[in-house]
């Protein structure tokens, strides 16, 4: 993968990053719960799930489009765009409402998929890598 | 490491010579290292001047969705500036 969202593997590369992000999460969140934080892990999974949703959708919709031949133009504004969005809008609720979403579970739900990028994606695109130069 | 006539890249390694790190990977830990370092910087301005003017945690808030927004511009930016340069090698 090698950031191009014109391409079936990059979606999917997407998609898969998605997974391993709220697979991980899953146990911060367990993890949190057990430790008696249950709003910051409520938050967190909230604001996680809606990323991870707007992720996938717009995987299976570019992924359709790149195997077609064709860029989808919505899936590329879900990806870099609308899910900024919905994640504003949660870190604004959980600014102005703290009662009903902790502002730091709401923050590190709006980071996680961004950082899983970057640390989940890299070990994944050089055991890809390594896979391929063997 | 280029063994084969086949590889699009053999030519471009065999001017530079064999790299220690992949450069194909650098090249993704470079656009991807993007978004932690832009949503610290984000996260770590908007909280100081949340304390600033005691406004905790409305400009943090800004300042990470300021920062995620950056980051996504500027990787894409990266991400075709390394395309242009592959292409050139390429060449």
């Amino acid at each position: 993968m090698n950031g191009d969202l014109t391409t079936t593997a990059s979606w999917h590369f997407l998609d898969e990053v998605a997974f391993w992000t709220l697979g991980i999460s899953v146990i911060g969140m367990i993890v949190a719960i057990g430790l008696g934080y249950l709003t910051f892990a409520v938050s967190w999974a909230l604001v996680l799930g809606a990323d991870v949703a707007l992720v996938h959708f717009a995987a299976r919709r570019g992924g359709r489009a790149a195997e077609a031949g064709t860029i989808d133009r919505g899936a590329l504004f879900v990806f870099a765009g609308a899910r900024f969005g919905v994640k504003a809008a949660l870190l604004v609720l959980a600014a102005f409402v703290p009662n009903v979403l902790n502002f730091w579970g709401a923050v590190v739900g709006a980071v996680a998929y961004d950082l899983g990028l970057t640390i989940v994606g890299s070990a994944l695109a050089l055991r890809r890598y390594a896979g391929n130069r063997r | 490491m280029a063994e084969s006539t086949n590889d699009p890249h053999a030519g471009a390694e065999a001017k530079r010579g064999p790299d220690l790190i992949p450069p194909e990977f650098l090249r993704v830990i470079a656009v991807w290292s993007i978004v932690p370092a832009y949503l610290v910087a984000g996260g770590f301005v908007g909280y100081l001047f949340d304390r600033w003017f005691g406004t905790f945690p409305y400009l943090m808030a800004v300042g990470l969705l300021v920062a995620l927004a950056m980051s996504v511009r500027d990787m894409l930016r990266l991400r075709n500036e390394f395309e242009r340069e592959a292409t050139e090698d390429e060449r």
